[in-house]
C-alpha cells in the first residue's frame, strides 16, 4: 500500500468513526432508562397526510396547546422550557413555560416553537409541540386515519386516544407509540 | 453527430480535393475507424443500461423494506439502517488498500456520506424524533466534508454545496455555524485552483453557488444581499470577460449565468419604487454584510489585477452606484429609474466586447441587457405611455441610423481591403 493511502485510511478510519459517533451516541441515550424523566400521554386529534419522501404520517394536533401564563413575561423568540405534569385523568397538563431552564422536573425544551397570537386573548401562548407527526405503515395508514378521525370527531366517544412520550432529563424527547384505550394503533387495528 | 464518424467524413472531402494523398488517407481512416469501434455510442447504452437496472433493483429493495419496516423489531431496523454506511466502509476499506483509482474513491466517499445520512435519518424515524431540516443538513454536511479531502472526491463536494442550501433558514438558521460550513471546502478550492488540477473546470461551476449560499447566512437582510449578489455577479462577468476571450465563452459558466442574473437583477430593480433596496440600516453587524466586505473586496482586487476594458468600468460604476445608495437615508429613494443607465452601458459594452473577440454568445448577452431594458420600460406603469412613446421612437430611430452607419463603414472596409488585396 502507497504511503499515501496509509495515511488516508488511518484518516478515514478516525472520520468514519466520528460520523458514527453521532448515530450510536443518540441510540444508547435513547435507549437508556435513566435518562428518562417521565412519560407522559398527550391527548390528540389527527388527519393523516403523505409525504413524498416520508410516506405515511398521522399530522397530530397535540393538546394542550395553548396556556395562558399570568405574568405574560415570555420572549418567545428564545428557547422556550414547557414544564410538565399530569391530569386527575393521568394526561399531560402544562404547569408552566419559562425562558430559564427549571432546575427540577420533567420539561420540554422548545425552539421557536410558542407562538403568541394577535387574536388570542393577553397572556395566551400556543405550542406547536416538536412530535406533531406520527409515522405510519402503509398497511394500516387509511385504517388508522379513519378509526383516529372517528374517535376524535365524535363528541360522546369514551375511547382515550392518546400519544406517549418519554421526557428526557435534557429536555428532549422520544415518541414511544399512539394509543387507543392502552393499545397501539396497531394492536387496535388488528384485533 | 460523433467527431470521429465526422471527421471520417471529411477525409473523402479532403482526399477528392487533394488536400492529403492516398496513403495518408489511409492510415486516418484505419485509425478513426478503429476510434470510433471504441467510442461507439453502444458502449455508452450499455453502461446506462446497467445503471438504470442497477437503481432499479436497489429502489424495489428499498420499497419491499419500507413496507415491512414496521413489522421488524428496533434492532433488526437499526442493523438494516446502518448496511449502506458499513458498504461505504468495506468499499472504503477495499479501495484504499488496493490503491484503486479515483471513481473507486469518489464510491467510497458518497457511500460512507450517504451511508451515514442514511442512518441518521432512519434513526430519526425509528424513534420518531422530529428534527428539521436545516439541522439534519448541517450535522450531514459536518459529517460528509473530512471525506471530501480524504477522498479528493469532487462528487461529494457538488453534493455538499448542494446540501448548504437546505441549512437555510429564515428564523432557525445559525450565522456561525453556516460560515464555517462555507469556509471548510474553500481549501479544496484554493488547493485545486493553485494546482491547475483536472477538477479547475468542474470547480468553476461549483464556485457560483458556494457564493450565491453566502448570501443566506443568518437572517439574511434584503439591503446586504441584494449588495452582495450585485457584487458578485459583476465579478463573474468581469472575470468570464477575460476567461472567456481565450476560449469558447460557453465552456464558461459564469459569464452567461452572470449576465442573465445581474441583467435580471438590474431589470426589477429598475422596478422598485418606494424603498430602497439597498438600505443597510439595521444590519451593520449581520454577518451578510460581512460577505458584503468580502466580496466588495475580491472585486476590487479583480479590477485591479485585470486590464482595463471599457465593459469593467461600466460594471464598476453600477457597483459604486449601488453602494452609494447604501448611504442614502431612508425615504429618499427615487432612483430605480437610473438602473436604466447600467443596463443600457453594460448591453453596450457586451455588444463591443463580442463585436470585437468575434464571440456571438457575448453579443447576445449584451442584446439582452438592452432588450430586457426595453421590453421593462414598455411595460412600466410607473412612466406614463406619452412620456415612453417618443422614447421609444426615438431609440428606434438612433438603433436603425446607427445600423446604416455600422453597415456603411463595413463595407467600405471590405472594399479597402479588396482593393488592397
Amino acid at each position: 500500500m502507497k504511503p499515501t493511502n496509509k495515511i488516508r485510511l488511518a484518516l478515514y478510519i478516525l472520520a468514519f468513526a466520528l460520523a458514527l459517533a453521532y448515530p450510536v451516541h443518540t441510540v444508547i441515550s435513547l435507549e437508556n432508562e435513566a435518562n428518562i424523566a417521565g412519560t407522559f400521554m398527550f391527548k390528540v386529534a389527527a388527519y393523516d397526510p403523505y409525504d413524498i419522501m416520508r410516506g405515511h404520517y398521522m399530522a397530530l394536533r397535540i393538546l394542550p396547546d395553548k396556556f395562558k401564563k399570568e405574568d405574560n413575561s415570555l420572549d418567545v423568540r428564545k428557547k422556550c422550557y414547557l414544564q410538565l405534569g399530569t391530569d386527575k385523568d393521568g394526561f399531560a397538563e402544562i404547569l408552566g413555560i419559562t425562558n430559564e431552564k427549571p432546575e427540577n422536573g420533567p420539561y420540554l425544551a422548545l425552539n421557536g416553537r410558542i407562538a403568541r397570537r394577535s387574536y388570542e386573548p393577553e397572556g395566551y401562548f400556543t405550542i406547536h409541540y416538536p412530535f406533531s407527526k406520527f409515522y405510519l405503515n402503509e398497511k394500516i395508514a387509511t385504517q388508522a386515519d379513519a378509526e383516529v378521525r372517528r374517535i376524535s370527531s365524535a363528541t360522546d366517544s369514551t375511547d382515550k386516544l392518546y400519544l406517549q412520550v418519554d421526557i428526557l432529563k435534557d429536555g428532549n424527547f422520544k415518541v414511544d407509540n399512539l394509543y387507543i384505550n392502552g393499545k397501539t394503533i396497531r394492536q387496535h387495528l388488528e384485533q | 453527430m460523433n467527431n470521429n464518424k465526422w471527421f471520417l467524413q471529411e477525409l473523402q472531402v479532403l482526399r477528392s480535393q487533394e488536400v492529403i494523398d492516398e496513403p495518408t488517407e489511409l492510415a486516418l481512416r484505419k485509425y478513426y475507424e478503429k476510434r470510433l469501434a471504441e467510442t461507439s455510442g453502444i458502449n455508452h447504452i450499455m453502461m446506462c443500461i446497467w445503471i438504470v437496472g442497477i437503481v432499479s433493483i436497489l429502489s424495489g429493495i428499498i420499497l419491499f423494506f419500507n413496507y415491512n419496516w414496521d413489522s421488524w423489531s428496533k434492532p433488526v431496523r437499526l442493523m438494516l439502517s446502518s448496511i449502506p454506511m458499513l458498504c461505504g466502509f468495506a468499499l472504503s476499506l477495499w479501495a484504499l488498500i488496493k490503491g484503486k483509482g479515483q471513481k473507486f474513491l469518489e464510491g467510497s466517499a458518497l457511500l460512507t456520506a450517504g451511508g451515514a445520512a442514511i442512518l441518521i435519518a432512519l434513526i430519526s424515524q425509528i424513534y420518531q424524533i422530529q428534527g428539521n431540516l436545516n439541522d439534519y443538513m448541517t450535522l450531514v454536511l459536518f459529517i460528509a466534508i473530512p471525506f471530501v479531502y480524504i477522498f479528493n472526491s469532487i462528487g461529494l463536494l457538488a453534493l455538499y454545496i448542494i446540501g448548504l442550501f437546505f441549512t437555510i433558514h429564515y428564523i432557525e438558521a445559525k450565522a456561525v455555524i453556516q460560515l464555517i460550513q462555507l469556509a471548510l471546502p474553500l481549501p479544496f478550492f484554493v488547493f485545486h485552483f493553485y494546482r491547475r488540477s483536472n477538477y479547475l473546470s468542474p470547480l468553476r461551476f461549483l464556485a457560483m453557488p458556494l457564493c450565491v449560499f453566502s448570501l443566506f447566512i443568518g437572517k439574511f437582510p434584503e439591503g446586504p444581499v441584494l449588495l452582495t449578489l450585485v457584487i458578485f455577479l459583476s465579478l463573474g462577468i468581469q472575470e468570464g470577460q477575460f476567461l472567456a476571450s481565450s476560449k469558447n465563452s460557453g465552456r464558461n459558466p459564469w459569464y452567461s449565468l452572470c449576465s442573465l442574473g445581474l441583467a435580471w437583477t438590474l431589470i426589477i430593480l429598475s422596478f422598485v419604487d418606494n424603498d430602497n433596496p439597498f438600505a443597510i440600516k439595521g444590519a451593520l453587524f449581520n454577518p451578510s454584510l460581512l460577505v458584503c466586505v468580502l466580496a466588495s473586496g475580491l472585486y476590487l482586487w479583480s479590477f485591479l489585477a485585470r486590464p482595463m476594458t471599457l465593459l469593467k468600468w461600466f460594471l464598476l460604476g453600477n457597483v459604486l452606484f449601488c453602494l452609494i445608495l447604501t448611504c442614502l437615508p431612508e425615504g429618499l429613494y427615487s432612483c430605480h429609474l437610473f438602473f436604466n443607465i447600467p443596463l443600457l452601458c453594460i448591453g453596450i459594452a457586451l455588444l463591443l466586447d463580442g463585436i470585437q473577440k468575434r464571440l456571438l454568445s457575448t453579443f447576445n448577452l449584451g442584446l439582452l441587457f438592452i432588450i430586457g431594458m426595453l421590453a421593462a420600460r414598455f411595460f412600466d406603469m410607473n412612466i406614463s405611455a406619452l412620456s415612453r412613446a417618443p422614447f421609444f421612437v426615438g431609440f428606434g430611430v438612433v438603433l436603425l441610423v446607427g445600423n446604416l452607419k455600422f453597415s456603411k463603414y463595413l463595407r467600405n472596409t471590405q472594399e479597402a481591403a479588396n482593393e488592397t488585396n
